[in-house]
């Protein structure tokens, strides 16, 4: 259980997608500008990532290596595509509100980033935390940016009105904005990892990495030697 | 055929079309269960247009016409004779803006909604705005006297081209 909280807490913290490993971002910037998109996007990313790393970590024996990313692919673009009709039909608001950034979740990095890097190489259990863990940091960072943002640039909160009309900073909201909160988010991540005095480093070795490269690597060894 | 061959060729070939199988079943049953809801909301937000456009309108009934050739998506009558609400469907910059105009029984516009959902969001959008919308207000026969948004001339168009497409097929269908 130790384990399994250690990877939960991993995704949210040490090796958070959005700020330690940098994927993911287009769609951050996009929908960070409201709490309940950003919201709607993390919980709905969150579904898809638990969904695809279990159906990818029981697969993870029968799916041949040569055909595995079209095999991801497919598997990802299913919870996807459930994704948009269950929110059509039930959340129309936040259907709308996502626009294309919900079929685009499909392509995010994030989803396949975790199916090549941990789900085909870990237990069903495992991968399910994972999953969990990677997508909580990714909503936390969506929907602690968008709290700044919509404060600051729109002078709302959930759509209610906070600061009165004429004082908002509408530079938040646009993309520029979204780049500052961004940066100033990953600081403070890294800013909170740091020992006393020893500097945190991200851990990310052959694990974090897409298999193109040639490198000796115990983990992937058996990609690599074929 | 042997072993490795099997692995090889037919394996992946295998494994591949089974998922996509398998995810096109389970789609298509989810399909099953939301398309009508979606059908449904859809059709509920149409029926909320037109109540917005046409105030005092009771009940509509769709009229039947050939709504092709008058370039509109639908036409509907108010039961209670308060006039009749003209979808038209136009393109505008990026996709399609549909405008929903409420005509009363001599013609003139009384309503008008603009989806211009598609369009960008601060430039197109301005024509799905109030200030622009209300120009076509009170207007009869003709949009032509309205001026399209300078900045925003694609989706302007497709707002006026749609009023304009609206009140032409008025003329066909009143009294009917």
């Amino acid at each position: 259980m130790k384990r399994k909280m250690k990877i939960l807490t991993n995704g949210i913290f040490k090796e958070n997608p959005v700020l330690i490993l940098v994927l993911g971002c287009c769609s951050t910037l996009a929908i960070s500008v409201t709490v309940l998109g950003g919201l709607g996007m993390g919980l709905a990313l969150t579904f898809v990532l638990v969904g695809s790393n279990v159906a990818i970590s029981l697969l993870r024996k029968l799916i041949p290596n040569e055909i595995r990313i079209p095999c991801y692919v497919v598997v990802i673009a299913g919870f996807v595509t459930l994704v948009e009709m269950v929110l059509e039909a039930y959340m129309k608001s936040i259907y709308d509100s996502l626009g294309i950034f919900l079929p685009l979740i499909v392509v995010n990095c994030i989803v396949l980033g975790r199916a090549e890097m941990f789900a085909n190489k870990n237990t069903v259990g495992d991968s399910f935390f994972d999953g969990l863990g990677m997508g909580l940091g990714y909503t936390m960072v969506i929907v602690g940016m968008a709290v700044v943002r919509e404060l600051i640039g729109s002078g709302t909160l959930l759509g209610y009105r906070i600061i009165p009309e004429g004082y908002q900073i509408g530079i938040v909201t646009q993309t520029p904005g979204g780049f500052f909160c961004f940066a100033c988010a990953m600081a403070m991540l890294i800013a909170g990892l740091d020992k006393k005095g020893r500097k945190f480093k991200p851990e990310i070795g052959c694990d974090g990495c897409c298999g193109n490269c040639n490198a000796e690597c115990t983990d992937r060894k058996e990609t690599i030697g074929k | 055929m042997n072993k490795e061959k099997f692995e090889t060729t037919f394996k992946p070939f295998l494994v591949l079309v089974g998922i996509c199988v398998v995810v096109t079943l389970l789609l298509a049953f989810t399909n099953s269960i939301t398309a009508p809801v979606i059908a449904k909301n859809k059709a509920e937000a149409e029926e909320k247009t037109r109540q917005s456009v046409l105030a005092g309108a009771t009940a509509f009934s769709q009229v039947s016409c050939d709504t092709e050739s008058l370039g509109v998506q639908s036409v509907y009558k108010d039961d209670g004779g308060a006039g009749y609400v003209i979808t038209a469907v136009e393109k505008g910059y990026k996709g399609d803006v549909t405008v929903t105009v409420g005509v009363d029984g001599s013609g003139k516009i009384v309503g008008l909604n603009a989806d211009v959902s598609t369009e960008t969001t601060g430039v197109g959008s301005r024509a799905g705005g109030s200030a622009y919308i209300q120009k076509f207000i009170g207007l009869s026969g003709s949009a032509d006297s309205v001026d399209t948004i300078s900045g925003a001339t694609y989706s302007s168009t497709a707002v006026k081209k749609g009023v304009a497409a609206a009140l032409k097929a008025f003329d066909a269908v009143k009294g009917a």
